[in-house]
């Protein structure tokens, strides 16, 4: 019976903790970080701005979209959060002053050319996106 | 602050929205930095049947609910920041023309791990503390008064001092978020302890305390706990206004708080509890005659709890309900000590700057004397009756 009750809470627990589709975003950097991949926690840490660093390169610029698919599939996937949620998680911030909101670029277009130009930006950009002169970041699990 | 002075402050507001909406930032660039404005207004009306709510004349309907507030803040390097906020309320004959600072800190975040804020600094106390007398941000008009009260909220509000903070991700086992503080008590002189005291009062003193959250692994699930210890005295004047009387708080005076969220697609399910545990252990007075310090051990202790649920309906629209239940066990006079409230809302936000809210509240008792939830004597002079249902609408702008 407990060992029945384990096994529909282990159950349960895998349910929850699935529910990832396969990314519908690329996530891109200044070639001038050197970076190739980032792992899912650190990408969410300097997005949520608990960190303002990677540690492979130290400090990243990151930039946000605030519209789109690839905004939301970024949101979900990524920070673990829907895009509506992540509006007031850094509304929070910003009126308790416990951090800032990461700078807004629209577009997929305008967020290649950003961090094409910006030392220590990164970005994402939906996967139809053109990434010329930008790298673009391999995912890897927390 | 006068409906005057209230309005050419929304409408300078308006205008500095309207300009940051041209702007398309709400960043002024001075000397190479980028400072941040941001800020809210929001006024409310609100209609009840039974009891008078919140020191308004809610039976009558009333628009005596309003705040309003600016903030700025920069970096000063990659992870040093500067910032402070103001802010103004009035609730029925609670707070008014009395701008007050909400914080004002300095925060260097040396590793993810290791942060440190000094300053006033908000304090993370479960899981709307720092947020709770900011509604915009709130798909509720009301947090759960259980323990989030609008009225004497400034206890768990913020506090002069310090904070370190930090957040650790050890693993497959989710991330760990924490935050230990200590700081002096920033008193709100205009709040409902004020109101209901017969003559002038004040609080001071120190409190410390810790906040820990764990995102598990699970995805959306974050559970928590948080602790507070508070050394403080009370002090007021007899009514007579030739006489005060002082008590401090037991050392051992504290507060536990835990509390869960879940968030999965549109849905969002939280629940709190939160005890608090007071023991006013000595009692004295300077000018009395004859003097006298008295170790009364006076124990004060209430229970308050929630549980909530929010769906996003729509890209504008979000929905809401809860229920909340709130009893100070420090009877007195009072035979009733429980307060019940289920609330159901809904919020429309048109744009990322302006919202309404529409919220209706089902009140079952008023508490007692020592509640201060809402419910005051004094703003119901025909006596409180049992029931209250209230209605509530606020509209607002943020940028």
């Amino acid at each position: 019976m407990i060992k029945s009750s384990w096994r529909w809470l282990g159950a349960l627990l895998l349910v929850l903790s699935s529910g990832a589709s396969a990314a519908d975003f690329v996530v891109i950097a200044n070639p001038s970080l050197g970076l190739t991949n980032v792992t899912v926690d650190e990408l969410r840490s300097v997005y949520l701005r608990t960190s303002t660093s990677l540690k492979k390169c130290g400090h990243v610029e990151p930039i946000m979209q605030k519209l789109g698919a690839a905004h939301q599939a970024f949101a979900n996937e990524t920070l673990g959060m829907n895009a509506s949620a992540l509006w007031t998680y850094y509304r929070q911030q910003m009126f308790t002053g416990t951090g800032g909101m990461p700078r807004i670029v629209e577009g997929d277009e305008n967020v290649v050319s950003y961090v094409k130009k910006t030392k220590n930006a990164v970005g994402y950009v939906s996967k139809e996106a053109a990434v010329e002169g930008v790298n673009v970041l391999k995912l890897a699990g927390d | 602050m006068s409906k005057k002075n209230w309005s050419a402050g929304c409408l300078a507001v308006l205008a500095l929205l309207l300009w940051t909406e041209r702007a398309e930032a709400q960043e002024l660039k001075i000397a190479d930095h980028a400072i941040d404005f941001h800020g809210w207004y929001s006024q409310g009306f609100a209609y009840s049947s039974g009891n008078n709510y919140l020191t308004m004349d809610t039976t009558a309907g009333s628009f005596a609910l309003r705040d309003g507030g600016i903030n700025a803040s920069t970096s000063l390097r990659d992870n040093l920041r500067i910032g402070a906020q103001v802010s103004a309320y009035q609730i029925g004959q609670l707070g008014g023309p009395h701008p007050r600072l909400d914080w004002a800190l300095l925060d260097y975040q040396a590793k993810r791990w290791l942060g440190i804020r000094a300053g006033q600094v908000k304090t993370k106390l479960g899981l709307y503390s720092d947020t709770q007398d900011m509604e915009m941000l709130q798909t509720f008009a009301l947090l759960p008064a259980a323990l989030y009260p609008r009225d004497t909220m400034a206890s768990t509000l913020a506090h002069r001092g310090a904070d370190i903070y930090g957040e650790i991700a050890p693993g497959k086992i989710g991330r760990i978020a924490y935050t230990i503080y200590v700081g002096k008590y920033v008193e709100d002189p205009y709040d409902g302890n004020h109101f209901a005291s017969d003559s002038p009062m004040s609080v001071f003193g120190t409190q410390r305390g810790a906040d820990i959250r764990w995102y598990t692994p699970v995805r959306g699930l974050m559970v928590g706990a948080s602790y507070q210890l508070m050394n403080w005295t009370f002090w007021a004047q007899y009514p007579d206004g030739n006489r005060d009387w002082s008590a401090d708080v037991d050392p051992k005076a504290h507060l536990t708080n835990y509390f869960v969220r879940y968030s999965r697609g549109k849905w969002r399910w939280e629940a709190e509890i939160r005890r608090t545990v007071d023991v006013e252990r000595t009692a004295y007075s300077s000018t009395a005659s004859p003097q006298y310090a008295d170790d009364i051990a006076e124990d004060y202790s209430d229970l308050g709890a929630y549980a909530s649920v929010t769906y996003q309906a729509t890209r504008g629209l979000s929905l809401g309900g809860y229920f909340s239940g709130y009893r100070s066990d420090c009877s007195y006079d009072s035979t009733d000590n429980l307060i019940r409230d289920r609330a159901v809302t809904a919020k429309y936000e048109f744009g990322s700057h302006f919202y309404v809210k529409t919220e209706g509240h089902f009140f079952a008792g008023y508490g007692n004397d020592w509640a201060l939830r809402g419910f005051y004597s004094e703003a119901n002079p025909n006596g409180l009756v049992p029931k209250t249902k209230l209605l509530l609408i606020r509209a607002g702008f943020q940028f």
